[in-house]
């Protein structure tokens, strides 16, 4: 669908202007007509992060009719009427339509979720000229909104303003503004940054942290740590309700940044702390091993059977349907560990020390230098590693080296991450870009391996009988590793130049400004 | 953009009605839609409520880009605009005569609009002349209403020789039955005549109703007034045909 041809303006209320009270004022200043008032009882949808709503998108629920909104302008993109008997979590429950295409690619694997329900009643007025030709339509929108930080409606004004009679427009708006009508967002935008509750508007599961150079080395830590903490909370619900896969993702990431810099970020806290709290988060993260590595299976289904000629592809069925069976047994067991007082106590424990912890510089050496020496110092060793292996790595250097350079690069990524508000922006996102593509490589490499493996041991674990479908699943197996094989050797050939660049002249002089001493 | 005009050489045959209502039957599917009234007697622009602004005239028409833009009104509808015509657009064909390219400026002038508009709807002045030449070089379909009358066949036929001798595609014209009463023998009798002996005749045909008459006391497009009459079933049906024409 085309974007409108008019244009429209949003104003709100004074507060001491009451809705009924600008009506009437309207409609005894001018001569306006009328429209029957609307009611409608609407759902907002978006992903837990909302990606709708970065992509400038709104997905609105009305009966049995999904319409897609430009969230500015509130024209519909797209729509899809009357689907009775459809509950979609996901774009693919969609049926085909141009507003299943739309959401694909933004939504990708995450799940819709019904953020919040919404009231709205709107008033249209039209004003007429001597012809009693529209020149200008008004709606005075009021929108309630479940699950809102606000408990008085919102009341947002929409001036419509037709091409061609501009004039007219702009004298109507001058009014506005001797009502005390101010200019303001859009009636979706300012509804959907109301929306708040476990959906915040502002997620993401990057690190959000804003350190000072000067900052004591104790304090940035908690600042990242704190960070990391609220990632992991955040996700908890949408991993014990089983809402999509990237829940448990973001939790675990955030595990893994927070067992990382525990032991990155040197001597901040007392050695001890630092031991039982590395253990703490290595346990949680075991917890939740299982059902990650069976959602990562689960959701390489479809390009795995892509990569076989169709008549094997039903032969990796009864594989994936062994992994469903697996998985629900999994998910079972991480959300009641989520939900166990084990889990709760280690949460609560590391949120208390967070909040309470000072600096000791004689058990936590670190914990009162300048933020900005121990960060150098902590990317500059990392950094230099990365660099001495890397420069090792031959055609045929045994995997388990790679994997250890791919945990080099990993940590090293991770400190800049933690560390990105000390440096220049530029600066830091250039080495970033470059240690991301190695990591892209040597990441695929790595999960091509471990594919291969998991794929030889289905096989070992499968009691082998000589009925047709079992050859075929075998067959299908076979074929995929050496598919998968192939893939892996070809990465091989890919890494020198992705490592070349990587410590290329330039980055390397721009590594050696940003994090060494001298 | 699609490009298309109701054009006919016969006047009063219900060319601004059939372009008023497939206008505004576009734009009520989403589709931004522009009509360009040519007609110096401005019905389409009356219709719409509209009048066009005074200092707008044939030789600012003539120009072209900014004073065109200056001059779209918005219509009570969503999705639907209007170029307004003028009385002055009577001198349209002397100031065509004036330029260099005098056949195909309407062409380039409505190519600028490219990018704005799905649809563009053109009603045209009856007569044949420099101005109508204009609108079959620029028109992708010329739509052309025809009342089953022995004497609308006649002008018909004058059409096709005149794309013929000045080499204008002649695919681009379809007609339609307008203005049909099923009661009258001799419509029936042309209506079959035509039909059998082929051209691009489309199926929908619109009857004679009072509600398409009464357009002028309304002010507002059929399909607004009467939602469930059958001139509006069948203005919907011939706007679904014209839709799946495929381009020249």
């Amino acid at each position: 669908m085309p974007a409108p041809l008019e244009k429209s303006d949003y104003y709100t209320l004074p507060d001491n202007l009451e809705r009924v009270e600008l009506l009437r004022k309207l409609t005894t200043d001018h001569s306006f007509v009328l429209d029957p008032p609307q009611k409608k009882k609407e759902e907002f949808l978006d992903t837990f992060d909302r990606r709708l709503h970065s992509a400038n998108r709104v997905l609105i629920k009305e009966g049995s009719s999904y319409y897609l909104r430009d969230l500015i302008q509130g024209h519909t993109v797209a729509l899809l009427e009357g689907t009775k008997n459809i509950n979609p979590k996901f774009w693919w429950d969609f049926p085909k339509c141009s507003l299943r295409t739309e959401i694909k690619p933004v939504c990708d694997i995450r799940a819709l979720l019904s953020l919040a329900k919404i009231e709205r009643s709107i008033a249209t007025l039209r004003l007429l000229n001597e012809d009693k030709k529209t020149v200008l339509l008004t709606y005075i929108k009021e929108l309630k909104i479940s699950n809102s930080s606000e408990t008085k409606p919102i009341i947002v004004v929409k001036i419509k303003q037709l091409r061609g009679y501009e004039e007219e427009a702009g004298e109507f708006k001058q009014y506005l503004n001797t009502l005390g009508l101010e200019v303001s967002d859009g009636d979706l935008i300012s509804a959907a940054g109301s929306i708040d509750g476990k959906y915040p508007l502002n997620y993401s599961s990057k690190i959000n942290v804003h350190l000072k150079p000067e900052m004591k080395s104790l304090d940035a830590a908690k600042l990242i740590f704190q960070n990391l903490l609220e990632t992991m909370r955040v996700n908890e619900f949408g991993i014990i309700e089983d809402i999509d896969t990237e829940f448990l993702h973001d939790f675990r990431v955030a595990v893994r940044r927070t067992r990382s810099a525990l032991s990155q970020i040197k001597a901040v806290f007392s050695l001890e702390d630092t031991l039982k709290f590395k253990d703490e988060f290595s346990a949680i993260g075991k917890a939740t091993n299982e059902l990650r590595d069976l959602d990562v299976y689960l959701l390489t289904e479809d390009s795995y059977k892509n990569m076989l000629p169709e008549d094997l592809r039903a032969g990796l069925d009864p594989l994936f349907g062994s992994l469903a069976e697996q998985r629900k047994k999994a998910k079972k067991m991480c959300a009641e560990f989520l939900e166990s007082d084990t889990y709760k106590e280690s949460i609560k424990t590391w949120d208390d020390f967070l909040r309470t912890t000072d600096s000791d510089p004689k058990l936590a050496p670190n914990s009162e230098r300048p933020v900005i020496d121990l960060a150098k110092e902590n990317i500059w060793k990392k950094y230099s590693r990365v660099i001495k292996l890397g420069r090792k790595i031959q055609s045929n250097t045994p995997d388990p080296e790679i994997h250890r350079l791919r945990i080099e690069c990993k940590e090293l990524r991770y400190l800049l991450e933690f560390f990105t508000s000390l440096f220049a922006e530029d600066d830091i996102k250039t080495v970033i870009q470059h240690l991301k593509k190695l990591q892209d490589n040597l990441g695929d490499f790595n999960d091509l391996y471990i594919q291969q493996q998991s794929l030889k041991k289905f096989l070992n674990q499968t009691d082998i009988g000589y009925d047709h479908s079992k050859q075929t699943t075998l067959a299908a197996a076979g074929g995929l590793v050496s598919v998968l094989y192939q893939r892996q050797n070809n990465l091989r050939k890919k890494f020198k130049d992705n490592f070349d660049e990587f410590s290329d002249k330039e980055t390397t002089a721009l590594s050696k400004k940003l994090f060494s001493k001298g | 953009m699609k490009k298309i005009a109701i054009y006919s050489m016969k006047g009063g045959v219900g060319k601004t009605a059939a372009c008023v209502n497939l206008a505004y039957l576009a734009s009520a599917e989403g589709f931004n839609t522009l009509l360009c009234d040519l007609d110096p007697q401005g019905a389409s622009t009356y219709y719409f409520r509209i009048r066009a602004s005074k200092n707008f005239n044939t030789n600012k028409f003539i120009k072209g880009g900014k004073y065109i833009d200056k001059n779209i009104k918005g219509t009570d509808f969503p999705n639907l605009d209007l170029l307004p015509s003028k009385l002055s657009y009577r001198n349209l064909d002397l100031a065509l005569d004036a330029l260099k390219n005098s056949k195909k400026r309407l062409k380039q002038i409505l190519s600028e609009l490219e990018d704005d508009y799905d649809y563009l709807f053109m009603d045209c002045p009856p007569g044949i002349s420099l101005v109508s030449e204009n609108v079959f070089n620029a028109a992708d379909l010329i739509l052309v209403p025809l009342i089953p009358t022995t004497l609308s066949e006649l002008t018909y036929e004058k059409l096709l020789k005149f794309f013929e001798r000045n080499d204008i595609n002649p695919k681009k014209i379809h007609t339609f039955f307008s203005m049909v009463e099923n009661r009258k023998t001799l419509h029936r009798e042309t209506m079959d005549k035509l039909t059998r002996e082929g051209g691009n005749i489309l199926e929908s045909a619109i009857p004679y109703r009072s509600d398409i008459e009464k357009m002028g006391i309304y002010r507002e497009p059929v399909p607004v007034t009467s939602p469930h009459s059958d001139s509006t079933q069948a203005y919907n049906k011939l706007w679904d045909e014209i839709k799946a024409i495929p381009n020249h």
